[in-house]
């Protein structure tokens, strides 16, 4: 059947090459498209990490650098958040710290096999952990225990414990930052294990995250640094009590800058823009694909009318009209499915020469569904030039010869 | 004769309406994309207005400080401190501006919540980029110098606090201090992310810890006397960053500073190739010194939007290409009527090629149209504040061209082919062609 649904094909392999090509060209457009919809699927299914439902971000600006003036204005943020009953909780922490912050800071630890490690650095107070709803997997967050602590306590990320540490169980473990030197700078204890902090976003991939604590009680404490304040209001409060916030701050801090906005609005904003990036190329593949569909489909209906003798011959020596359309529609497929092995070969490239540097799964998956879906098409397109052909009389056919 | 192959294009055209149908979606959708993409591109690229001397500007816009062991790094934008002693002192340049990057601040005028961007900057900032004032005028160096609280806004923030736009004098509060507008100025796009804001304020009213910044938060122009001038500036400046080192914070970690002057070109190159910010991290921390790569920019822009450009309309022209095939082998035996009643090979093929004309005309109708439409929709929307996309007509007329060598090529090849057929061949179908 194939074989002879082939010889089909290569006697009119001229007409037959434009389809291919088109159909080729289709298979990777469809690779394309559908890959980077997994990618960010891939990104997106992965755990945020934090809540962003009733949390707002306070972000401060001192208006003077006299540290004395700063730790008064400090403590009494703290004792006006605590005095708010909208407020669940809330905790300082810095501005490369809190979601969807704009800032990072990245620093490098060598591992015991020697392999630098890029980290995100991260601070927070004591709060921070219950404020931003993060997940333990091991140990727990700072509080009042690690003042007396020797050595820093830190809390790192799930990714930070795998690529660092390599081992099952990491909280109570002891490391050593190095200089350019290679003297060690500075030692850490690690005193909790989180899941994924994805606080750039749900589209960003995950990073390994050290936390280091801030205890404004210490009087090293660098507050121009932990500037923003995290805050879970209790659910229902409304837009006035922000106003009443701002106003409160800048009225304790004699003239701070406060900057308030919701995670929830930042999120959405985020998305949106996240899905537009997805829908435009999206759009423009579909409408190419859609061009080719009816493409395909014109070319298949004129050669079905030119090709009425030769169905008709067949339906007089006895084929079904069921056969004819079968036969169409094997045509197209045969033709769809050479397109498609030439589109694998090339689209299998990418994962080869590792042009990108993502997990295979999503390759695999980009040309899975792009294979089924062209497909689908190609028997559609099929289908009704198929049943003109079905519905071809051996009489007429025969008469016009 | 014309009016007589209109007629029968027309005809033509009318009777297979599908296949017409196919041919003109596949046309208009695809120059409807060039269109609104090049609109896209010339928002970014143009020199029109107040980017008059784009070509003769380099920008300042990003600061890394790197460790000796090459592990970590700061990459921020450059802070005010930073530029006005070290950048600001270039000799070289005709003018030099420093402002700050937009920052959003709410203001409550009238109880109605209003979100707007504020701008520091100063004097030279107005000479660089010459901006269409609506109302007033811009700040100078006195109001620079003695730190007036006055203030430049945008057309949008005129109507949105006050509802009108002849302002000028009237009081104005953002981000807690209260500025008197001078001037009023026409929106720019977010596209034109270095001079886009609602609040343009002299930097001198800023806090002083705001002014006292080594990284963060500002950025900078240089207008060169010439193009020729850039390499000259480059290393005034690249000596200054060698001094500037001492003045960095956390001198002992920070071995090398990294600030390039870039053009707008190279700037748009960058932003067109590594789009991925984790690529640029890795990068920049490699090479010790980030060179730009000695190829013209915007030979690197148009030679890498030509190609995605050629790329996207491979699949719609073999389409119709492969259309106007089929449609040419069912009128085989009208080409033989019309060779038997004595057509010459030119009459046939003169009119295959006005019904390609006339198809592709009214393809570029339709796109220029739904472009029309669709650029419309995106400035209205929203989406991206403040742009006012335009369409491009030489972009029209260029790719109605190129749909229409396709067309031609697609339809009158073969047309040429039969009209060599002979009549008797051509009247049986020819069907070897």
């Amino acid at each position: 059947m194939f074989k002879h649904l082939f010889k089909l094909i290569w006697n009119r392999k001229k007409s037959n090459t434009l389809l291919l090509v088109e159909v080729f060209l289709s298979f990777l457009v469809l690779f394309a498209v559908l890959s980077v919809f997994y990618y960010n699927y891939s990104f997106y299914s992965d755990p945020l990490g934090f809540e962003y439902k009733n949390v707002w971000i306070a972000n401060l600006s001192p208006n003077s650098d006299d540290e004395d003036e700063t730790r008064t204005n400090v403590e009494n943020m703290y004792n006006l958040l605590n005095s708010f009953t909208q407020i669940e909780s809330f905790s300082f922490c810095s501005d490369y710290t809190h979601p969807y912050a704009g800032n990072t800071w990245v620093n490098g630890y060598k591992n015991v096999e020697g392999v630098y490690v890029n980290t995100i650095l991260h601070s927070g107070d004591d709060d921070f952990a219950k404020t931003a709803g993060l997940n333990f997997i091991e140990g727990r967050w700072f509080n009042k225990s690690d003042d007396a602590a020797l050595v820093q306590p830190i809390v790192v990320n799930k990714l930070f414990k795998e690529t660092f540490f390599n081992e099952s169980s990491v909280a109570g473990k002891k490391f050593q930052r190095f200089d350019d030197n290679g003297k060690p700078e500075a030692d850490y204890t690690v005193i909790g294990v989180i899941d994924n902090y994805k606080y750039k976003g749900e589209f960003v991939e995950e990073s390994p995250k050290i936390f280091r604590r801030f205890n404004y009680r210490d009087t090293t404490a660098n507050f121009r640094r932990n500037n923003s304040i995290l805050i879970k209001v209790k659910a229902g409060t409304s837009i006035a009590f922000e106003e009443k916030l701002v106003g409160e701050i800048s009225r304790i801090t004699k003239g701070w800058n406060v900057k308030v906005s919701q995670l929830e609005v930042i999120r959405d904003r985020y998305i949106k823009d996240k899905g537009i990036e997805i829908l435009v190329p999206s759009s423009i593949a579909f409408f190419l694909i859609l061009n080719v569909a009816l493409g395909l489909m014109g070319v298949l209906w004129y050669s079905i009318n030119r090709r009425r003798t030769e169905i008709g011959l067949r339906r007089a020596i006895g084929a079904s009209g069921k056969r004819i359309l079968l036969q169409i529609i094997g045509e197209a497929i045969v033709l769809g499915t050479f397109a498609i092995v030439i589109g694998i070969a090339f689209a299998v490239q990418v994962p080869i020469l590792q042009l990108f540097d993502t997990k295979i799964g999503i390759y695999i998956a980009g040309i899975l569904t792009a294979s089924v879906f062209l497909y689908f098409i190609i028997t559609i397109c099929a289908f009704y030039p198929s049943v003109l052909a079905a519905k071809v009389q051996p009489v007429d056919a025969l008469h016009s010869e | 004769m014309l009016t007589n192959y209109i007629k029968m294009a027309g005809k033509v055209l009318l009777r297979r309406k599908f296949f017409t149908f196919i041919s003109l979606f596949g046309i208009s959708f695809t120059i409807m994309v060039l269109l609104i993409v090049t609109a896209f591109i010339e928002s970014r690229v143009s020199s029109d207005g107040e980017m008059v001397n784009r070509s003769r500007i380099l920008i300042a816009d990003r600061l890394i400080g790197v460790d000796s062991s090459k592990t970590s790094g700061t990459w921020s934008s450059p802070g005010f401190k930073f530029l006005n002693k070290y950048l600001k002192n270039i000799e070289t340049p005709e003018l030099i501006s420093i402002y700050s990057h937009g920052r959003d601040y709410f203001t409550y005028p009238n109880g109605i919540k209003l979100k707007l961007t504020r701008k520091f900057t100063d004097d030279t900032f107005w000479r660089i980029y010459p901006f269409r004032f609506i109302e007033g005028k811009a700040f100078g160096i006195n109001e620079y110098e003695s730190a007036s609280r006055v203030a430049v806004i945008n057309e949008y923030t005129a109507l949105a606090y006050f509802g009108k736009t002849n302002v000028v004098g009237e009081p104005i509060e953002v981000g807690g201090i209260t500025y008197r507008v001078i001037g009023v100025v026409e929106n720019i796009s977010v596209l034109n992310r270095y001079i886009s804001s609602d609040v343009y304020v002299p930097t001198t009213t800023a806090k002083s810890n705001t002014l006292d910044t080594f990284f963060g938060g500002f950025g900078a122009s240089i207008l060169a006397k010439e193009v020729s001038d850039f390499p000259v500036i480059r290393n005034e400046f690249h000596r200054n960053l060698r001094e500037a080192l001492k003045d960095a914070p956390d001198p002992s970690r920070t071995h090398v500073l990294k600030c390039v002057l870039k053009t707008y070109s190279e700037m748009f190159a960058k932003e067109f190739y590594n789009s991925s910010d984790k690529l640029d991290h890795q990068t920049t921390l490699d090479k010790t010194i980030e060179e730009p790569t000695g190829i013209p920019a915007s030979f690197l822009i148009y030679s890498g939007i030509g190609f995605l450009m050629i790329l996207f309309m491979l699949l719609p022209s073999i389409n119709l290409v492969n259309i106007n095939l089929s449609r040419m082998t069912e009128r085989n035996s009208e080409i033989g009527v019309r060779k038997a009643f004595g057509a010459s090979k030119s009459t046939l093929v003169g009119q295959f090629i006005v019904e390609n004309i006339i198809l592709t005309l009214i393809g570029g109708v339709v796109s220029a149209i739904l472009a029309a439409l669709a650029l419309n929709a995106i400035n209205s929307s929203g989406i991206i504040k403040h742009v006012n996309l335009t369409m491009s007509f030489s972009m029209l007329i260029i790719s109605v061209i190129i749909c229409m060598i396709f067309g031609i090529m697609s339809g009158a090849y073969p047309a040429y082919r039969m009209s060599k057929l002979h009549p008797v061949e051509a009247l049986r179908g020819g069907t070897n062609v």
